[in-house]
This record gives C-alpha cells, sequence and structure tokens, in this order.
C-alpha cells in the first residue's frame, strides 16, 4: 500500500468533487423533468439517505482500521469468498472509471467538438488520470485544492451574470409533487451519485485522522450545492427549457451575456467546467488501480495504469449506446446495481464481522 | 482493419511487456498487467469489428433475471 496521507480538507474536497462532478452536468435536466419546478427539493432526501449509506461505511471501516473495501473484504470473508467480493467491487470500479469517461467524452462531442471521434477524448484524459494515478494520492488532492477555488468561481460568475433572466414565477405552483411518486421515480440519484461513493471507501486508509469527519460534511456540501444549482436552473431556464436538455447548465453558460462586447464564454467555462469532470475521472481511475493492486497484491501501480487506459477506454465505448438509452437504463437499472455494492455488500460485510467478533475468539479486528 | 488493429495492439502490448519485464518487476505485476492488456485487446477488438455488445445491457439482464 502506498505511504502517503491526505488531510481532513483534502478529503473532504475529494469527496465534494467526486460527488458534484458529473452530476452537475447530467442530473439537473433528469430531475427536473421527474420533479418539475419542486426538483430542487429531491436531493435533500437523497442526500440524507446517502449519509445514512456513509455512515454504515464509516461503521465498517472503523471494525477494519486501515484497511481499504478491498481489504476488509478479503480479510473478512476468506480468500475464496471475499476474494470474489473484492472482484466484484474492482470490476464495479472500472466500471464508473469508464461511465465518467463516457459521460465526458458525450460532453465534448456533443457541445465543443462533434466531428472528433470520442475515443480520443477518452484517450486524452484517460492517459493524464494514469499519471495522476502513478503519481498517488497526495497528487490528486493537491490538484484538487488549488482547481476547486476556479469551479467555485466560474459557478458563481456564471450565476451572477445570469440572474438578469431570472423568473420567481418559474417556481409556480411551488410543493405540489406527489411525494411517493417522486420518490420511487428520482431513486436513481441514490445510486449516482451517493452509492458510488463507495469508491473513496479505497481511500479512508489515506486519510489523516477520522475520514468521517470529512467525509459526511462533503456529502452535506455536494447535496446543498447540487440543491442550489437545480434551483437555479429552474429559475433562469425554467421547468420546460431545462428538462429538455441534456445539460442545462451549458445552455446556461451558453445564453450568458457578460456586457455587449463579451460573448461566447461558453467555451471557457466548459473548459473550466472539464476540469471538474477530470478530477472525478482522476480519484475514479485511482481508486480502480489501487483496488487491482489491493485484490492482487501488487507493488507497483504504475505497472497497472497504462493497461487499464487501453480496457477502460474500450468499455468506455461500449458501456453504452446513447444518451437515451442511457437514460432509460438509469431510471430502471441504477437504483438497483448501485444498492448492490453500496448498502448489499457492506452489510453483509458488517454482519459477517459482527458474527466472527462475537462467535469465534481471537478474530476481534480493530477493536480500539 | 482488423487485422491491422490486431498487429499494432499485440505490438504494442508485447513492448509493454518487455518494458516491464526490463524493469525487474515481480511476476505478478506482470501477470496482471498482461492479463488487463489482454482483457482490454478483447474489448478493442470487439469495438474494431462491430460486434454487438453493451456491458449495461448483460447488467440488466442479470438484473432482470434475478427479479432484482
Amino acid at each position: 500500500m502506498e505511504r502517503a496521507t491526505i488531510s481532513q480538507w483534502q478529503f473532504f474536497i475529494i469527496t465534494l468533487n467526486f460527488t458534484l462532478g458529473t452530476t452537475f452536468f447530467i442530473r439537473p435536466g433528469v430531475l427536473i423533468a421527474t420533479a418539475k419546478q419542486d426538483a430542487w427539493i429531491v436531493p435533500w432526501w437523497v442526500g440524507a439517505a446517502g449519509l445514512a449509506t456513509a455512515w454504515m461505511w464509516l461503521n465498517l471501516y472503523r471494525l477494519h482500521p486501515g484497511r481499504s473495501i478491498i481489504q476488509i473484504c478479503t480479510s473478512t470473508a476468506g480468500k475464496a469468498v471475499g476474494g470474489f467480493f473484492a472482484l466484484l467491487y474492482a470490476f464495479f470500479f472500472i466500471q464508473i472509471t469508464a461511465w465518467v469517461t463516457r459521460n465526458l467524452g458525450d460532453f465534448m462531442k456533443t457541445t465543443l467538438m462533434p466531428e472528433t471521434p470520442i475515443s480520443v477524448f477518452h484517450l486524452m484524459f484517460l492517459v493524464i488520470a494514469a499519471y495522476a494515478a502513478c503519481k498517488g494520492v497526495e497528487t490528486i488532492a493537491r490538484v484538487n485544492e488549488s482547481l476547486t477555488l476556479l469551479l467555485g468561481f466560474t459557478f458563481v460568475m456564471v450565476v451572477l451574470f445570469s440572474l438578469t433572466e431570472w423568473e420567481w414565477k418559474r417556481f409556480e405552483p411551488a410543493l405540489q409533487m406527489d411525494f411517493w411518486k417522486t420518490v420511487k421515480d428520482t431513486r436513481s440519484l441514490y445510486g449516482f451519485p451517493y452509492m458510488e461513493m463507495i469508491s473513496l471507501a479505497m481511500l479512508f486508509p489515506y486519510v489523516k485522522g477520522n475520514p468521517g469527519k470529512s467525509l459526511l460534511p462533503g456529502i452535506a456540501a455536494a447535496t446543498g450545492l447540487l440543491s442550489l444549482i437545480i434551483f437555479f436552473t429552474i429559475g433562469i431556464l425554467g421547468v420546460y427549457r431545462a428538462s429538455h436538455l441534456i445539460y442545462p447548465l451549458y445552455i446556461i453558460a451558453e445564453e450568458l451575456r457578460a456586457a455587449p462586447f463579451i460573448e461566447h464564454v461558453e467555451a471557457a467555462i466548459a473548459v473550466v467546467w472539464l476540469s471538474s469532470l477530470f478530477l472525478k475521472l482522476s480519484i475514479a481511475f485511482y481508486c480502480s488501480t489501487i483496488a487491482l493492486c489491493d485484490l492482487f497484491g501488487l507493488k507497483n501501480r504504475s505497472r497497472i495504469a497504462l493497461p487499464l487506459v487501453f480496457l477502460v477506454s474500450g468499455l468506455a465505448i461500449t458501456i453504452m449506446e446513447n444518451n437515451v438509452v442511457n437514460a432509460q437504463w438509469d431510471m430502471r437499472y441504477t437504483f438497483t446495481y448501485f444498492s448492490l455494492f453500496g448498502v448489499v455488500f457492506p452489510v453483509v460485510l458488517l454482519v459477517w464481522t459482527g458474527v466472527r467478533n462475537r462467535f469465534i475468539p481471537g478474530h476481534k479486528e480493530g477493536a480500539s | 482493419m482488423i487485422i491491422r488493429y490486431s498487429i499494432c495492439s499485440v505490438l504494442a502490448m508485447a513492448a509493454w511487456l518487455v518494458y516491464i519485464v526490463s524493469r525487474k518487476s515481480p511476476p505478478r505485476d506482470i501477470a496482471v498487467s498482461a492479463a488487463i492488456a489482454l482483457l482490454g485487446f478483447v474489448v478493442w477488438l470487439s469495438i474494431v469489428a462491430g460486434w454487438d455488445w453493451n456491458l449495461s445491457t448483460w447488467i440488466a439482464w442479470i438484473i432482470d433475471r434475478t427479479g432484482l
């Protein structure tokens, strides 16, 4: 395992960027289409569920201090069964990396460079992410720290200059949604982004002190920001327009007029926002790499980083046909599939650990 | 196209393997690296050959079959 430590603040920033990374681009349109003018409320209850689940992961980590989720699997359930769980987790992390890569490629192809083959974007970003993974978690944490300020500044500027389009009547009639139907229809938000944050359990051993002190506030802050982004999207674009767009936030930037002589700033803004997607990609790629290293007991991350670029860039192309099919898949399967890794397996591991600690003498791990 | 892709990929994988072997990497590192590269090769071969397969569809099929 890499000998590195990241501070609580750095882990907070990593959590924030990992949660919001692709979510702020993709989710607002889908949520507004489902919950209409009340969509900004949805992240609150889903975020609360996400916090509860993260608390469970932290409890699991408390029983196995200093171990990643892959190591917890193998140490709890043994080499055969635990190894199988760990293999599934490693596959899941690689899949998340492929998904993030595809989202990034789709965004570039749809908005900025429609003639360029999508695999070019995939390979370009993945090579940089692999380089970041080779350099280690401290480097990724420092890049996160330095870029987050720029990202925040860009968001604030876009929102401030777009406020001229704001209309309060776009929120009317307020609080008209059928609560349980909306909960059911928006459950995929619980899968993506909250359940995919199980990837961050790979980073728990590197955090100085208790990772919960930065993970939970990170999730809460990301939830608040997501709600705020949806709120502004509704206020500026309205429900009808926002729900028919794939990237409503990009359209807000596209229509932004800072002054009569400053126009079409969307390309510059998109490049800054791309860095947010890149931060998420580099974290996901790093988690995939160390998952494989932990699983197979490898010494050097760089030996698998390059083949992994080859694999992930291919998977990113085959992972979905197009945005429409992906939206349908997301509605039907995201919640179930992601909950398997975010809830079911951790609960099984928690119970397994509890039973071992209680009934098998000499197996009490991390009791301190 | 497929033959050209296969030759290029196999050459690239061979070069990579020569590199990591020359850096005296542990056999386990070499084996895992080669296995991942091989998987990547198969995935890219399927793309170049135009085989109609989709990871998400497979997952959806498993979820549907298990009744989740």
